[in-house]
């Protein structure tokens, strides 16, 4: 029986946005699209501390891409989220759904 | 043999935007599959803002690499932060036995520090290539470098002949300091400058004690790192 993932916010909010972003995007895209779609900023290192994470737990794939002169000769990292991952996601997101079923949130 | 993490750029790849600074600190705190694609994504943000607004992009790249540094470092390079740690406990033990031995000043004394610290260093360092002696002090504050025994005897020689010196030139100058005082203390100020010019020559012995503790903890931080292939 495989071993059901349990997802963090920030890995629930880094894989819906690497969904967003067509499934195969790098580092400065997904800063951008957190920071664009729902006002986050996240530091750099947190990002890729947290895309490891995943990385580790199998959720998201990682292929180096092309360098580029706007970073210095440096190549991309392109991360994409695996089947297991979009499974984990749905998972957590539809937990999350039952249990906020019928409740009245306050506002801020 | 060395397995530095470094990875340098391709040759003939556009020349860095990065100040030399934070890219050897990325370098130093990311873990090596991670360097390429941080130091080119803060390049990227970087030179983006930059032509909004440099100074304002200027300080997001030190505060971004200070994050990065916190976040990656005490894993990357934890035997350099516990090489650190030690120090300052080294440190705070010798000022807190100074502190309460008396007044601070008395172990305060130029030329003896003269005769010990800067002559076992250059003892060191001529004991040992350049190369060697470089490495050897790289090693110390890279804990992501590895290397074999031989590497490692090598490196922790430089460490070794810093310490033997720093004794040697402790015990000359305890010894050279008695012979001065014997031959021109007068017997009716015996008692009055006995004492003090005693302390003054055991200096010597005490900074060569302390840079031997320094080696001491250099050797065992640079054991730790060895790496039978």
């Amino acid at each position: 029986m495989m071993d059901k993932k349990y997802l963090g916010e920030l890995e629930q909010v880094l894989l819906l946005t690497i969904l967003r972003l067509n499934n195969r995007t790098y580092g400065v895209e997904i800063r951008q699209a957190m920071l664009d779609l729902i006002n986050r900023d996240i530091s750099i290192g947190a990002l890729y501390t947290t895309l490891g994470r995943l990385e580790s737990k199998g959720l998201v794939n990682s292929a180096m891409g092309e360098a580029s002169p706007e970073r210095g000769g440096r190549a991309k990292k392109y991360y994409s989220v695996s089947a297991q991952g979009q499974t984990a996601l749905k998972s957590s997101l539809s937990g999350i759904s039952t249990l906020s079923e019928g409740l009245s949130l306050r506002a801020a | 043999m060395n397995s530095s993490h470094l990875i340098k750029q391709p040759v003939g790849s556009p020349p860095t935007e990065l100040p030399a600074i934070i890219e050897r600190l990325l370098q130093w705190s990311t873990p090596a599959e991670l360097f390429i694609p941080i130091a080119g994504d803060c390049e990227e943000e970087y030179c983006a803002r930059r032509q909004i607004n440099p100074t304002s992009a200027g300080l997001w790249l030190a505060v971004q690499t200070f994050k990065i540094v916190m976040r990656f470092a005490f894993h990357t390079q934890r035997g350099t932060c516990m090489f650190l740690f030690a120090l300052v406990l080294l440190a705070a033990a010798v000022v807190m036995v100074f502190v309460l031995s008396g007044e601070l000043s008395m172990f305060f004394n130029m030329p003896s520090f003269l005769l010990v610290v800067p002559p076992a260093i250059a003892f060191a360092r001529v004991s040992a290539t350049g190369e060697v002696f470089k490495g050897a002090i790289n090693a110390l504050f890279n804990s992501q470098s590895t290397f074999d025994q031989k590497t490692s005897a090598q490196y922790r020689g430089v460490f070794s002949a810093m310490a033997k010196s720093a004794m040697i030139l402790g015990w000359f100058g305890v010894v050279t300091g008695c012979i001065a005082i014997a031959s021109n203390v007068e017997p009716e100020v015996f008692s009055q400058v006995i004492g003090p010019a005693t302390a003054v020559c055991l200096l010597t012995l005490l900074y060569a004690l302390i840079v031997k503790a320094f080696c001491f903890l250099a050797e065992l931080k640079i054991q730790s790192q060895v790496v039978d292939y």
